[in-house]
C-alpha cells in the first residue's frame, strides 16, 4: 500500500473527471468524486487486466452498481491503461461507448448498470459460482447509499448470508446524499451497521477517503461464512470545496469559471 | 409440458456441466429430478424474481448456461427491468422458462394470467421467444436452447399431447412446422392452442375446406422465404395465439407480410380481466370466430 502514490493517482483521477464532465456538460460529478479513493485502491490492489477477461475463471471481479459514477470509472480506467486518452475524451460523445452510466463495452467495465438495485444480485451470481466451484476469486460490488432504498438490494443481502458467501465484498459509497435530498431525510436507513449485522453480514465502517482504513478493511478476508460489507463514509463532491456535501452537484455541470476554480483547488 | 421440460433439461445437463437451474420458490413435483441429480447446479433463490435474474446474470458472466424457472407472469413482469438491462442488454446465455402461459392458470385470476408476455418480450433486444404447442416441441425447445446461445424466453402451458413428432421433418425448432396440408387458406398458430386448431380444421374438413396449417413455436425469427411462400400460396391467412393480440405473434406476422393478402389475427384482449377465465372458456369465442370468418370470406369471394 503506497499512500503517496495513491494520493497522486487520486488527484489525476479527479482532474480527469472534472475535464470530461466539463467538456461534456454532464452531471453526477459529486457522486463520482466521493468514489475516487475506493476505486483507486481497488484498481491498484485487487484488480488487474485478468479481472476483466471473461475467459479466466480465477479472477477477482468488480461490479459497479452505482452506474452513474461513470465519469470516475472511466477516469480511473485511463489512469490504469485500460482505455486510451481518445476513449476518455469521447465521454458522453454521440456514437461512442462512453455512456454516462458505466458500459460493459468499455474495457475494464464488467457490467453495465444505471438503474439502481441491479449490481448486487449479479455479484452474488458470480460469488456463488466461485464458491461452489472452490475458486479463490473474490467479487467486489459498489453500491450507493441511496441505492439501499431498492427492495432488490435486500433480496440480495438475505441471499448472501443464507448462502454464506464470504467471497463477496460489498462496498457502500455512503456519501449521504441521494437524488432529491439527504438520505437521512428521504429514507433514514441508519443504523446501517445494525441492519447488516442483523442480516448476518460481517460489517466494517470506515472513512472511504482514507487509504489506510480502506487497506485495513479490504486486505484481510476471513473464511467465516459471512459476506463482508464495508460502509465507507464519504463526502459527496469530495476534493472541491464548493461541491462538498451539496445536493446540487448530483446534477449541475461546470461553468468555465467553476471548472477553473475546481481544477485549481485539486492542483494546489 | 413441464414434465417434458425437466426430463429434457436433465438429459442436457448430464452432457453439459455448465447448465444451471434457478427457481423462485416454484416447481414442486416438477424440478426434483434436476435437484437430485445436480444439487450443486441448482438454486432456489426464494420468492425474489429480481434477485434471481441478477444471480443468473452473474452465473452467465462466469461462463454458465443458466435456466430460470417460475410462473410466466412473475418471471417476466416482476423482474422486467432485470431482464431488459441485465440479460438482454448484455446478451447473456440465459433461458427464462415461464410456466402457465396464457390462461393456463385462468381460474387463479388476472394476477396469474400470462397474456402480455409475448408482446413485451417481443420488444426487448437479443432475446428470442419460443412458444411450444405440445410436449415434443417443448423437448425440441430445450434441445435448441441447450445447444445455442441465449437469451431465450420459453413459455409453457399445459398441452400434454404430442401432435408434432409424426409431422416433424425439419431439423430445428426454429422453423415453422406443417401440421395439415391444404389449399389457398392458411392458419398459423403459436402457443397452447392445438385443441382449438384441430376443432377448426375438423369443422372445415367436414365441409370440404382444407387449410394449410402451420405451427410456429419460434416466434422471434420467422424465415423470409416462409413468409413469401405463404403469401404466394394463400388468399387468406389467419393467426391464432394464446397471448395478447396487441404486439403478439399475429402482430409479428402482420409486420412481415408485404402484400395485400387478407390477414386476420385472433388473440386475447383486456376486456375481461376481472373474471375467472380458463383457456377453454377464453378460446371458445375464437374457435367460432375463426370458423365464421373463413366461411364469410369464402362466400364473399365466390
Amino acid at each position: 500500500m503506497d499512500k503517496i502514490k495513491y494520493t497522486n493517482i487520486s488527484k489525476n483521477v479527479r482532474k480527469n473527471l472534472l475535464n470530461i464532465t466539463y467538456k461534456a456538460s454532464s452531471s453526477h460529478i459529486g457522486s463520482s468524486m466521493s468514489l475516487v479513493e475506493i476505486l483507486v485502491y481497488l484498481y491498484s490492489e485487487k484488480l488487474n487486466k485478468d479481472s476483466f477477461d471473461m475467459n479466466i475463471s480465477e479472477r477477482n471481479s468488480l461490479i459497479i452498481s452505482k452506474g452513474h459514477a461513470a465519469a470516475v470509472v472511466y477516469s480511473i480506467l485511463y489512469e490504469f491503461d485500460y482505455i486510451s486518452k481518445k476513449d476518455l475524451d469521447n465521454y458522453s460523445q454521440n456514437g461512442s461507448f462512453m455512456t454516462g452510466h458505466v458500459n460493459y463495452k468499455v474495457n475494464g467495465v464488467e457490467f453495465s448498470t444505471g438503474s439502481l438495485g441491479h449490481g448486487l444480485s449479479v455479484a452474488l451470481g458470480i460469488s456463488i459460482c466461485a464458491k461452489r466451484e472452490n475458486r479463490s476469486s473474490r467479487c467486489y460490488v459498489i453500491l450507493s447509499d441511496g441505492e439501499l432504498n431498492e427492495g432488490s438490494i435486500w433480496e440480495g443481502i438475505m441471499f448472501s448470508s443464507h448462502h454464506k458467501l464470504d467471497n463477496i465484498t460489498i462496498i457502500i459509497d455512503n456519501n449521504k446524499i441521494q437524488s432529491f435530498g439527504f438520505s437521512k431525510d428521504v429514507i433514514n436507513m441508519e443504523s446501517l451497521e445494525n441492519k447488516f449485522e442483523s442480516f448476518g453480514l460481517d460489517v466494517f465502517r470506515i472513512n472511504g477517503h482514507n487509504f489506510y482504513e480502506l487497506d485495513n478493511a479490504l486486505s484481510e478476508n476471513k473464511k467465516n461464512g459471512k459476506p463482508k460489507i464495508i460502509i465507507a463514509d464519504t463526502i459527496k463532491g469530495k476534493g472541491v470545496t464548493f461541491m462538498e456535501n451539496k445536493l446540487e452537484w448530483h446534477y449541475r455541470s461546470l461553468s468555465k469559471e467553476l471548472y477553473e476554480k475546481a481544477i485549481y483547488e485539486i492542483e494546489n | 409440458m413441464r414434465k417434458t421440460f425437466i426430463e429434457s433439461l436433465v438429459f442436457e445437463a448430464k452432457n453439459n456441466s455448465n447448465i444451471w437451474l434457478l427457481c423462485a420458490d416454484l416447481g414442486f413435483s416438477i424440478l426434483e429430478p434436476f435437484i437430485s441429480n445436480f444439487p450443486e447446479r441448482f438454486i432456489n433463490v426464494g420468492i425474489a424474481e429480481q434477485n434471481m435474474i441478477g444471480i443468473a446474470s452473474g452465473l452467465a458472466l462466469s461462463g454458465k448456461k443458466v435456466f430460470v424457472y417460475s410462473i410466466a407472469n412473475f418471471v417476466t413482469f416482476r423482474c422486467l427491468e432485470q431482464i431488459r438491462n441485465d440479460i438482454c442488454y448484455h446478451n447473456l446465455d440465459i433461458t427464462i422458462i415461464g410456466v402457465g402461459a396464457g390462461y393456463s392458470y385462468g381460474v387463479h385470476g388476472y394476477t396469474h394470467h400470462a397474456i402480455e408476455d409475448v408482446s413485451i418480450m417481443n420488444n426487448l433486444p437479443n432475446i428470442k421467444i419460443i412458444s411450444p404447442s405440445d410436449t415434443y416441441q417443448t423437448k425440441l425447445s430445450i434441445e435448441y436452447t441447450s445447444k445455442n446461445k441465449g437469451p431465450f424466453y420459453i413459455r409453457l402451458g399445459n398441452q400434454n399431447q404430442n401432435f408434432t413428432e409424426k409431422k416433424y421433418i425439419e431439423n430445428s425448432i426454429d422453423l415453422p412446422i406443417k401440421i395439415f396440408n391444404g389449399t389457398s387458406l392458411c392458419i398459423l398458430f403459436s402457443g397452447n392452442v392445438f385443441d382449438e386448431i384441430k376443432y377448426i380444421n375438423d369443422r372445415l374438413n367436414d365441409i370440404n375446406i382444407f387449410p394449410n396449417v402451420y405451427s410456429i413455436p419460434f416466434i422471434s425469427e420467422i424465415p423470409n422465404n416462409f413468409i413469401d411462400k405463404i403469401e404466394n400460396e394463400n388468399n387468406l391467412i389467419i393467426t391464432i395465439e394464446d397471448s395478447l393480440k396487441n404486439g403478439g405473434f399475429g402482430s409479428k406476422i402482420l409486420e412481415l407480410f408485404n402484400n395485400k393478402k387478407v390477414v386476420k389475427n385472433l388473440g386475447f384482449d383486456h376486456n375481461d380481466i376481472n373474471i375467472v377465465m380458463t383457456k377453454e372458456y377464453a378460446m371458445n369465442k375464437f374457435k367460432n370466430n375463426a370458423f365464421d370468418f373463413i366461411l364469410s370470406f369464402l362466400s364473399n369471394k365466390n
